[in-house]
């Protein structure tokens, strides 16, 4: 059976019903994501590892996020960071833009031995890399809704911000 | 291709239900329709995970199988003429 009579024969069941529900559950808070939670429009690192970032947060909602540093050339990972848990984005933190944030709080680097194991791993002066941030949105009973990723710029660290993020 | 077991499991199973949906097609398009949904289902998984942040498994049958109910909607409309001719027909019309 051919055309659309027998697409409907095929597949005018349940199972079909359950295919479309999940894939919305699954791509749509994706794809919508920046105007349901937080559009986060560009992350910008300069060479002394400043970070700037312009972001737009469209609601409190519970989130978290997670950064995953990148050697440019290879793609490889250098290393990854994330928040321990969730906690609550306010909307009216969203309107100060841009704003400015330090290299190791935005990569989650805060703890000094995870900030060693990326510079093992080759963060150092004179490679290029870039960060790759994802934000994700939770159901205020821990359920995960959605998230989206957005990569910076490609930034070579000098020497001095390397020796700079060491001591801070 | 350095997959856990239960992703490769997860694949056959997403394939095998496509195969198992066109059960009234000829049997070159059935193996076509699983070939192409299963290989584009894969090919696509890794983006999709980054910009989903969902689990891998979770997408991968998502997409064989939305991939599959894509494909085959447009052929029915495409193999559907007369339907196709008639909508033209009245677009054509407005």
């Amino acid at each position: 059976m051919t055309g659309l009579r027998g697409f409907r024969q095929r597949n005018g069941n349940v199972g079909t019903v359950l295919i479309l529900i999940a894939a919305a559950f699954i791509f749509l808070p994706s794809l919508f994501f920046r105007w349901l939670f937080i559009d986060l429009q560009s992350v910008t690192v300069n060479e002394d590892l400043q970070v700037v970032v312009k972001r737009e947060i469209q609601r409190n909602f519970l989130g978290a996020f997670s950064a995953t540093l990148r050697d440019a050339d290879t793609d490889k990972i250098i290393c990854f960071g994330e928040v321990s848990q969730p906690f609550e984005y306010k909307e009216r933190a969203g309107k100060t833009n841009p704003i400015a944030f330090n290299f190791r709080q935005w990569a989650s680097l805060e703890d000094r031995i995870a900030l060693y194991a990326c510079m093992r791993n080759g963060f150092l002066s004179g490679g290029r890399f870039y960060i790759t941030t994802c934000h994700t949105a939770y159901f205020p009973n821990g359920w995960k809704i959605g998230g989206r990723c957005v990569s910076s710029n490609v930034f070579q660290p000098t020497a001095a911000a390397i020796k700079k993020l060491l001591e801070d | 291709m350095n997959k856990p077991l239960e992703y490769w499991i997860a694949l056959a199973a997403a394939a095998f239900y496509v195969f198992q949906r066109s059960s009234d097609k000829p049997i070159f398009n059935r193996l076509s329709m699983t070939a192409i949904s299963s290989a584009l289902g894969y090919s696509l998984t890794g983006d999709l995970v980054n910009i989903t942040q969902r689990p891998e498994i979770l997408v991968l049958v998502a997409t064989t199988t939305l991939i599959y109910l894509l494909l085959d909607f447009s052929s029915a409309i495409i193999s559907d003429r007369r339907l196709l001719i008639d909508m033209i027909r009245k677009v054509l019309k407005k």
